[in-house]
């Protein structure tokens, strides 16, 4: 049975149907909130609300020929994220304080290579960096660098236009360039 | 191109968005500037420093769990949220008969209007008129034209066979656009009462009435009944 076949017992309301839909794409879609949240419960509520959402309004999907069921759902999704930190946006904890990084410089107890201390500054940076974002460069940095799509599927999906998916990723890189100064001094790029 | 825009498309390459004369233009702006050289080479170390956290792990969530609340949730409505409140099927079909409804009433309207007499008329346009006239006129020419024809023999039986229905059918509908077009057009109205006339006739006309026959046939030709419908036709 295709995905088409599944999505139309679905909207009859064949809720095994839907729990197929849900195992197909449940991964996807908690990895997108995951990496938008950089939180497990907010990345939870997400999943269920995006699901809870997409089985209301499966009469409004049309199988198309450049809209598949997946990249619907993506899309709301995507919209949950967004919304569901909209929401959360005053509770302390989505977001990451600069007093509360870790001092990558002590000595913790335990012996970890070089490497690995640097690359957990890095991302203690970039989580940093992407806290203070504004929502859209956020998920526009996080669909183009982790989620891989292309400025025109971004796009597509966010209902904008290349120009403007161009111009938050863009701003959004400039941003973490400027928390990573003190990581990578400018000046050891000079032209040689 | 100014600065500000190489620096922007510096990103753009590092995610392999330039096309290819985007692309040569960077190198070539590169090659000539210092500034924007050194943000190419910073940004490609920060780019690559990113790269290398792709590998971030993403928890295990407990599936089943965030299953159960969304079934949950769906259970409240057990089926997805139609349009007009209906399934697609039933909707469809209420839209059919909606739409045959309301054709119905359009139709209805059309064909059986309210206002018999008088305002009616003010509601058709002229070409409409026109049109009625038209076919009303093909559907009595071969009565007509077989009466024209007419020749008494001997016997005092003719060459005109009548089929009173159809006569009487001509009448009624000669009568209804007599006042359709009542006042609207004096030439037509003209038209239709000779044939009124004729019709009438022919309407009380016995098989062997010869006499009958020949004075229907002096006036249709008398009164050039045919002349002028075909004239009124053309016009």
């Amino acid at each position: 049975m295709n995905e088409i076949e599944i999505v139309q017992m679905a909207q009859q309301g064949d809720t095994h149907a839907f729990r197929q839909l849900f195992e197909e794409n449940k991964r996807r879609v908690f990895t997108l909130a995951f990496q938008y949240t950089k939180n497990k419960e907010d990345a939870e509520d997400i999943l269920q609300e995006t699901f809870i959402k997409a089985f209301h309004s499966l009469n409004k999907f049309k199988a198309q020929d450049d809209t598949n069921f997946s990249s619907w759902l993506y899309r709301i999704g995507i919209n949950a994220s967004i919304d569901h930190l909209r929401k959360n946006k005053m509770k302390k904890d989505n977001y990451i304080d600069s007093d509360q990084l870790p001092n990558i410089s002590s000595d913790d107890g335990f012996s970890q290579p070089e490497h690995a201390i640097r690359i957990k500054e890095i991302r203690t940076k970039l989580d940093l960096s992407l806290s203070q974002l504004p929502k859209g460069q956020r998920m526009v940095f996080i669909l183009r660098h982790y989620q891989q799509l292309s400025v025109k599927e971004i796009a597509d999906t966010m209902k904008c236009s290349e120009g403007s998916v161009k111009k938050q990723l863009f701003r959004a890189f400039q941003m973490i360039k400027k928390r990573f100064k003190s990581l990578f001094p400018e000046d050891n790029y000079e032209m040689q | 191109m100014k600065c500000n825009k190489f620096r922007e498309n510096i990103v753009l390459d590092l995610y392999g968005e330039l096309d290819n004369k985007e692309k040569a233009e960077l190198e070539q702006h590169i090659s000539s500037c210092a500034e924007c050289a050194k943000d190419y080479l910073y940004s490609k170390s920060v780019f690559q420093a990113l790269e290398d956290l792709e590998t971030e792990d993403i928890p295990e969530p407990a599936w089943d769990s965030n299953w159960g609340k969304i079934d949950l949730a769906i259970q409240d409505k057990p089926k997805p949220q139609p349009l007009f409140g209906l399934s697609p099927k039933w909707a469809y079909a209420a839209a059919g008969v909606s739409l045959v409804f309301i054709l119905g009433i359009f139709t209805g309207r059309f064909w059986f209007p309210q206002k018999q007499v008088g305002p009616i008329s003010a509601e058709l346009s002229q070409e409409h008129i026109q049109r009625t006239l038209a076919q009303h006129f093909e559907n009595i020419r071969p009565v007509l034209v077989e009466m024209a024809n007419y020749t008494a023999l001997e016997n005092g039986n003719g060459t005109v066979l009548v089929d009173q229905a159809t006569i009487k059918n001509l009448i009624i509908q000669n009568i209804l656009l007599k006042s359709l077009i009542s006042g609207k057009d004096p030439t037509a109205v003209q038209i239709l009462e000779d044939v009124d006339l004729v019709l009438r006739e022919l309407a009380n006309i016995d098989e062997g009435d010869s006499g009958t026959k020949s004075m229907i046939k002096k006036l249709i030709d008398d009164r050039e009944i045919l002349m002028n419908m075909n004239i009124l036709q053309q016009m």
